[in-house]
């Protein structure tokens, strides 16, 4: 049993990881709570959907496409709609709840509540021990880590990095040392929808594709960001994989409670934060760090 | 002056004659409005059914009542039930007192069916439901009839009622194991939606399970939008389930379909899942819900002369397949059959009229429970009447593979089921995979 849970809490810990790694990052550098953003995990699992089953594209390819499609749109948002109200916090997470429900009401007119579904990139399974698992979720696991690096690398090693930690500690200090800040978080958004997309991506041959997907995953990682810690981005990843085992663990232990799930996520949340107010990785909850 | 009087009248007397050709001609339609979450797949196939239903029966010469021809004339109203009860409450109360519809069909969640009736007395107003499962709905029918008398459930299944075809899904698969792969007592795991109506399933089917020789080795209950349920599949093949009985009516029976094929867990599909009924259902597993098996209320056979013709010409149309929410073109039937014999569409006079009907529908033969019965205005389940089909996926088609023309054990009436099969009925296929892992193992 205990393989099980950990194998599923992997699955799910990754998918959530790469969610919630986007969600941290443009909050902790913008701090926009963006509301919307699973939605652009659900375009993008849409457009690899209407891609592959209407043009017969690659899959790789087509996630290619969908995540640049997804940057581009996040991106627009952004500037047409979070922008000019970005001061003012509670106004730009009312905004991105609109933006989410908008992308729902458009999908849903197009596409209609019908169920689809996308072939998995790569098909079969394998059995370790009593556990089995399909090559897909290996990808996701192993695809999600690489994702992880990836951002590592950009915010460790790089110019554009650094520029975005200085901007995540004190964006007044940034902007006098010559930080173009309105440039940098507007990169740090077409980042954050890029993970979304990604995980959207990675994940649509293991979903069923409709228009209120986007919903279900949004309460786990809020509560796996605010677990790890508001705006750091390790304590978000962290949050996600132990929320990810948290829900397999309930599946297996209580079997009858298995629709509690995202509550139970929840309340492993509620109680970390009375333990440890600022989250597990919260140095102060207003200036984490990397 | 004198002129000027006249060209007064001369106006009132052009739009009297323009007013009253228009209310005679709105005096000769009937209203009927169709509630449902209209932008899903339970809204469109319940605008679907009855859309095709009011096209036949306006082309036959409408509805007579005494001698004239009444059209019938379909208002869609959107309930939004996925999101908001309180707007599927509104969207009903809405069609009464402002489309003024004269009667209601369709509806889908139970919840939202449960507060809808809470208006039928308030208004007197019909409500043909074909999409609610809910035991309650009819059992309060019984304790407050005068409240409650003008809800039928048409077309649509008591989730309690449905033992008999529910038993089916189960007896069908069991045998086969036993016949098959010598397994006689199969461990059975249970993954069941969170869900009013799937509650009250879940001591019956423990029952039937013990009843036809098997051994309960699990219950999940996950939720309808749960987005994988790898851990319950992984769960039951840990609890060496033979078959499960899987139960969905959300977007997660699609992709328990998808993971249950594409990872070859080592039991057999079966159970009851709205989404398993559609025709995208194959396309939106990838194929992957091959030799999956469920439980349905509509399917071509010949279990009517309606049957047939009806789900021809919806596939032709619609390009999918009718499914239990199309049930409107049956209720639709219902309705038009019970005015005309009542002679009026006065509420009362109408109710008593519909707990007489008999009438062989698209569906399947049907009567309604009588109000002294414990689920009174409630389709009546059984042999010769709604018996319910077990379909099975076979590439890419959805087999009838039951009623087989057995004895449904687990039924007070067993023998009543004896020689029911309905032509085109196929045999069960066990999953090629679940055989090669038993095989030898028992």
């Amino acid at each position: 049993m205990l393989q099980n849970i950990v194998a599923n809490g992997l699955i799910f810990g990754g998918t959530y990881a790469v969610l919630a790694g986007g969600f941290a990052l443009v909050f902790g550098v913008a701090r926009i709570l963006n509301m919307a953003h699973t939605a652009f995990y659900m375009v993008a699992a849409y457009i690899i959907y209407s891609f592959i089953s209407m043009l017969g594209m690659g899959s790789i390819v087509v996630s290619v496409l969908a995540i640049i499609m997804a940057v581009i749109l996040a991106t627009v948002c952004y500037i047409l709609f979070i922008d000019r109200v970005k001061q003012h916090d509670l106004t730009v997470m009312v905004i991105t709840i609109a933006i989410g429900m908008l992308f729902q009401e458009i999908i849903l007119l197009i596409f209609k509540g019908d169920y689809h579904g996308v072939e998995p990139f790569i098909k079969g399974y394998l059995d370790f021990g009593k556990v089995r698992i399909t090559y897909q979720h290996l990808f996701i696991i192993l695809s999600s880590l690489i994702a992880l690096g990836l951002i590592w690398v950009l915010l460790a090693k790089t110019t554009m990095g650094i520029a975005i930690r200085a901007i995540s500690q004190d964006r007044v200090a940034a902007n006098l040392m010559g930080i173009n800040v309105s440039r940098v978080i507007l990169i740090t958004v077409g980042i954050s929808a890029a993970f979304a997309a990604f995980a959207g991506a990675v994940v649509a041959p293991n979903l069923t594709i409709y228009p209120q997907m986007w919903m279900p995953p949004l309460i786990t990682i809020l509560a796996a960001v605010v677990l790890g810690g508001l705006g750091s981005l390790k304590g978000a990843i962290i949050g996600a994989f132990i929320l990810g085992l948290v829900e397999s663990a309930v599946v297996f232990l209580v079997p009858l409670g298995g629709y509690l799930r995202e509550a139970v996520s929840l309340v492993t949340m509620l109680i970390v934060l009375l333990v440890r107010s600022e989250g597990l990785f919260g140095i102060v909850f207003e200036e984490e760090k990397l | 002056m004198r002129h000027g009087k006249w060209s007064v009248y001369c106006v009132l007397i052009s739009v009297l004659l323009l007013i009253i050709p228009t209310q005679v001609a709105a005096a000769d339609k009937i209203k009927i409005g169709v509630i449902s979450p209209m932008n899903f797949m339970q809204g469109r196939d319940a605008w679907d059914g009855a859309t095709l239903a009011a096209e036949e029966i306006n082309k036959s010469g409408g509805i007579t009542v005494k001698g004239v021809k009444y059209e019938i004339d379909l208002v869609k109203a959107d309930s939004n039930e996925f999101a908001s009860v309180p707007d599927a409450v509104s969207a009903f109360e809405r069609l009464i007192t402002f489309d003024k519809v004269n009667f209601v069909i369709g509806g889908f969640r139970s919840e939202a069916t449960l507060a809808q009736q809470e208006l039928l007395a308030q208004y007197k107003i019909i409500y043909l439901n074909t999409g609610s499962a809910a035991p309650d709905l009819t059992a309060r029918v019984k304790q407050n009839y005068d409240k409650y008398k003008y809800y039928f459930r048409a077309n649509s299944v008591n989730s309690v009622l449905a033992t008999p075809p529910v038993s089916a899904t189960l007896q069908v698969v069991m045998d086969k194991l036993k016949t098959e792969l010598g397994i006689q007592k199969p461990n059975v795991g249970l993954i069941m939606q969170k869900a009013r109506y799937i509650d009250a399933m879940v001591d019956p089917v423990q029952k039937i399970v013990a009843a036809l020789g098997g051994k309960v080795v699990g219950l999940w209950r996950p939720s309808a939008t749960a987005p994988t349920l790898v851990a319950e599949l992984s769960a039951a093949k840990e609890a060496n389930a033979h078959l499960c009985f899987i139960t969905f009516d959300g977007p997660a029976g699609v992709i328990t379909d998808k993971e249950w094929g594409a990872m070859k867990f080592p039991f057999v599909n079966t159970g009851y899942n709205s989404e398993a009924q559609t025709k995208q259902h194959w396309e939106a597993t990838n194929g992957y819900c091959e030799y999956s098996t469920n439980l349905g209320w509509i399917a071509r056979s010949n279990i009517t002369k309606a049957n047939a013709p009806f789900w021809d010409e919806y596939v032709k149309r619609y390009n999918r397949f009718p499914s239990v929410y199309s049930a409107t073109h049956s209720a639709m039937n219902v309705l038009k059959v019970a005015i005309e014999k009542a002679g009026t569409m006065g509420s009362d006079i109408l109710v008593g009229e519909l707990e007489k009907i008999d009438y062989p529908t698209s569906y399947f033969r049907q009567v309604f429970y009588q109000k002294d019965q414990k689920f009174a205005h409630d389709t009546i389940i059984g042999a010769g009447h709604a018996t319910g089909y077990v379909t099975q996926w076979i590439k890419g088609e959805l087999k009838v593979v039951w009623p087989d023309g057995k004895p449904l054990q687990t039924s007070e009436d067993a023998q009543s089921w004896q020689g029911i099969r309905y032509q085109g009925t196929a045999e069960y296929k066990l999953p090629p995979w679940v055989v090669e892992y038993w095989k030898g193992k028992k």
